[in-house]
């Protein structure tokens, strides 16, 4: 980048400037959205980084795979052995099993977004109140796990 | 023998003299008598919004710096204190605008790259940033501004990874707030709150009146207080921690229940315990210090 490049003006472009919603919501719209509420919720954070249709197919396949992991564990008989591991019901292991797969989306997302993250926080910039996307989040993963756990256990 | 000062310049230099010490009364006390004489002096007139500025009195300080502008538009000093301004209100757009200005006008002061830089951080273009900060360092290589830029951007990109610029900070400027305010950065983003706390209380001691300080050294102060030890691995791996244990935990309350273990209830009420602690107790504490 040259130096007439450096000074041509960045934040003039932007309707909003760049920022983030707290990693706090994100941790619990995962937690408790599963992989999707993961999803939404990174989702936002990347129309807020101006970085949306960038991020948008891997966070979407992110997410996904968490599914597909469930589908072909229950496609194959193994969830079953999941659950007696567990000794919880099916229902109960296929939450259980969504859950931890929702935090390992967590994590690969929040990878994706860890250098935005960490640079909010090294120059002190307050996070965006989460409530809005938090709650958006977690209500649409509650609704899709359900509908998902319901389908697998009828259907597999 | 009359001591008074016998122009606008020598008003200007003694506000200024208090204005580095944080003597801000001494600093008010001569600008009103410079000013009652030269009303339309620029460099009194930002002396007066800086103290303005430093008092918190912001609308004031805006009208004033403005006021300066209207007078001198070229004004440097003042361009940036207004820049300043319109960061800390969230205006970044004309923040920027100004800062690219003023590099226009001095396109070899390491220090305005510096600013730029760090508008450019916050704003999380990391990228830019960096560049900037480069660009600062090739007209002045030991520019503290510039330095501090990109020993934040290198402790946002790498978190505990050894940090070069850090060290160039460090070592160029070690006395300078700037040097503590990156070091504490990064001694808390790699979780070594007890020393980042140490290293503030140090320089708060110099520095009793800068407010920033004051509150770093407040917060690391609950991060570091003895009733927060046991959260120490939440503080330094951050939600890959929470993640793990909440992972760990399920595992090991599962093999116990499987087992028939007495351990299996009180794991799991000890383990919740310690979930509700971790959300609690650090609010609560931030209002009880």
């Amino acid at each position: 980048m040259g130096n007439d490049d450096l000074l041509r003006p960045t934040l003039s472009e932007y309707r909003q400037v760049p920022a983030l919603y707290s990693s706090t919501g994100f941790f619990l719209s995962s937690f408790f959205g599963g992989p999707v509420g993961a999803a939404f919720y990174a989702l936002c954070n990347s129309q807020r980084l101006n970085r949306l249709w960038h991020d948008m197919p891997v966070i979407i396949a992110t997410a996904s795979a968490a599914y597909f992991v469930i589908f072909l564990l229950q496609s194959n008989g193994q969830m079953p052995g999941v659950a007696e591991l567990m000794g919880a019901s099916p229902r109960r292991a296929l939450e259980i099993t969504l859950r931890a797969l929702a935090l390992a989306v967590f994590g690969a997302i929040y990878l994706l977004h860890r250098k935005f993250f960490r640079a909010a926080r090294v120059s002190g910039t307050r996070p965006l109140s989460s409530w809005v996307p938090g709650i958006a989040a977690l209500l649409l993963g509650i609704w899709a796990n359900t509908s998902f756990i319901n389908w697998i256990l009828a259907h597999h | 023998m009359n001591d008074q000062p016998t122009s606008a310049a020598v008003y200007s230099e003694q506000a200024f003299y208090f204005i580095e010490r944080r003597r801000l009364r001494d600093a008010q006390r001569v600008l009103k008598e410079g000013l009652a004489q030269y009303p339309q002096d620029p460099d009194l007139l930002f002396h007066s919004a800086q103290v303005e500025w430093l008092n918190d009195e912001n609308a004031a300080a805006e009208n004033t710096v403005r006021q300066v502008l209207v007078i001198s538009p070229e004004h440097v000093p003042a361009r940036q204190l207004l820049a300043a301004m319109l960061v800390e209100r969230h205006e970044y757009a004309d923040a920027e605008l100004l800062l690219i200005g003023l590099l226009k006008d001095f396109p070899e002061r390491a220090e305005l790259y510096g600013r730029y830089s760090r508008l450019m951080l916050r704003t999380l273009h990391l990228e830019k940033a960096e560049q900037l900060a480069h660009e600062g360092l090739r007209y002045d290589p030991e520019n503290a501004e510039c330095l501090l830029a990109i020993a934040l951007c290198e402790t946002a990109r790498g978190g505990a990874r050894p940090n070069a610029a850090l060290t160039r900070l460090l070592g160029a400027h070690p006395e300078s707030l700037s040097t503590v305010h990156a070091l504490v950065v990064a001694l808390v983003e790699s979780g070594r709150i007890d020393e980042a706390h140490r290293i503030a209380q140090g320089a708060m001691r110099a520095d009793p009146a800068n407010e920033n300080l004051v509150a770093l050294v407040r917060e690391l102060r609950i991060q570091n207080h003895w009733t927060m030890k046991p959260l120490w691995p939440l503080q330094k791996w951050g939600w890959g921690a929470s993640a793990a244990m909440w992972v760990g935990g399920m595992m090991v309350s599962s093999a116990l229940q499987r087992a028939h273990s007495p351990l299996a209830l009180p794991f799991a009420l000890l383990w919740i315990a310690y979930a509700i602690y971790s959300w609690v107790w650090p609010p609560l504490l931030r209002r009880i210090l």
